[in-house]
């Protein structure tokens, strides 16, 4: 009887929190690419359950009417407890107080739904908290009390190809995730990432590439030994069907380019300072989409090359 | 994962550009060097008619020249 009171309690007060926090989080961002031992998903079960069962507790004790009330009140309900838990664990303690065990056991499960209705409800607000928090990484990244945050507690475990392989990391989602892909047999394919699958450990077992293109390495190694002198750009080769699936056991390398449609003023200006490589007056960089025509500055023809 | 995501976010977003834009770069390097030393604005079009404009910052201020 204890073992099967215990398992109820594990189940209610750790297992099932813990899925209520995931369904929640996964709305923002997929579990799957967060990789752990079975260890580590233990302990991140109690830290996940600690700061809401806390708080639920502090709720309880301190607002009617689930509070304790008076020292009396308190010890009554303490005795509750007591002959629940020896009755549980004593068969012949449940025949000897069988009807005042059935009195008690009422009173501890209405306190004790009580506090899961608080404790669940302080777990799904934390789910739905960690979800947003992680799920706008892009977004919130440039704050350093974020960051810290991100990098010890929301994200630690995170698998390193969902940053690698989405716009995870940038506030532009329509940020493209271009791959040129040199696998076992020689062949070498450009693409954009569409979809990408890890095994159960956290390890890539394949991707996805569409809008994909293969580099004609035969002709270009034919032309090259005839003396001709090849662009390279004219060699890749349009592959008819909407989407290839890769091995990650045939990847031998991958090479990753991340195209933002609006890059950040900041990241052109960085690029710039590294690629120029010059002592250069300072300067700053304005981005106007299509259609936005820039202040004050449209009319005169020196400005434009 | 070992290292800390906002190091790998860093070096990630590096070097992130259109590839317009990159090619515009390393197709104009000459003229934005020229334009930025002679103290004038240089603006590089992208095929869906974005703008981006280099301008020399004024000391003191963020205002092109």
């Amino acid at each position: 009887m204890i073992a099967l009171s215990a398992s109820l309690v594990l189940a209610l007060y750790l297992v099932l929190p813990s899925l209520l926090f995931r369904a929640l989080s996964r709305f923002f961002i997929p579990l799957r690419i967060v990789s752990g031992t079975p260890t580590q998903e233990v302990a991140r079960a109690f830290l996940t359950a600690a700061i809401p069962f806390l708080l639920a507790l502090g709720v309880i004790c301190h607002m009617p009417p689930g509070g304790l009330g008076t020292q009396s009140q308190a010890q009554a309900t303490g005795q509750d407890y007591k002959l629940v838990a020896s009755c549980l664990y004593s068969e012949q303690t449940f025949r000897d107080f069988k009807q005042a065990f059935w009195d008690s056991f009422g009173r501890v499960a209405r306190r004790q739904s009580q506090f899961l209705a608080w404790y669940y409800a302080l777990v799904m607000a934390e789910g739905l908290l960690v979800g947003v928090l992680a799920g706008h990484y892009g977004r919130f990244k440039r704050n350093r009390f974020y960051s810290w945050l991100a990098d010890k507690i929301l994200l630690p475990r995170i698998s390193e190809w969902h940053p690698l392989l989405t716009p995870f990391v940038f506030s532009d989602k329509a940020t493209i995730v271009r791959a040129d892909v040199l696998t076992t047999g020689d062949n070498l394919y450009r693409g954009k990432v569409s979809q990408y699958f890890l095994d159960g450990v956290g390890r890539l077992s394949g991707l996805i590439l569409t809008d994909t293109l293969r580099f004609d390495r035969r002709s270009y190694l034919r032309d090259k030994d005839a003396g001709r002198v090849p662009d390279a750009r004219g060699y890749w080769k349009e592959i008819p069907g909407a989407k290839l699936y890769l091995f990650a056991d045939k990847i031998l390398n991958l090479n990753l380019n991340y195209e933002s449609p609006e890059p950040s003023a900041q990241i052109v200006e960085e690029f710039l300072r590294k690629y120029l490589a010059t002592a250069i007056p300072p300067f700053h960089v304005e981005f106007q989409r299509s259609g936005e025509l820039p202040q004050d500055r449209t009319n005169d023809p020196n400005n434009y090359l | 994962m070992t290292t800390d995501l906002s190091k790998l976010a860093g070096l990630i977003e590096e070097g992130s550009l259109p590839v317009w834009l990159r090619e515009e770069i390393e197709h104009k390097r000459e003229d934005i060097l020229k334009a930025l030393t002679h103290a004038r604005s240089i603006t590089l079009r992208g095929p869906r008619g974005e703008r981006v404009t280099i301008a020399p910052t004024v000391r003191g201020t963020n205002v092109p020249a």
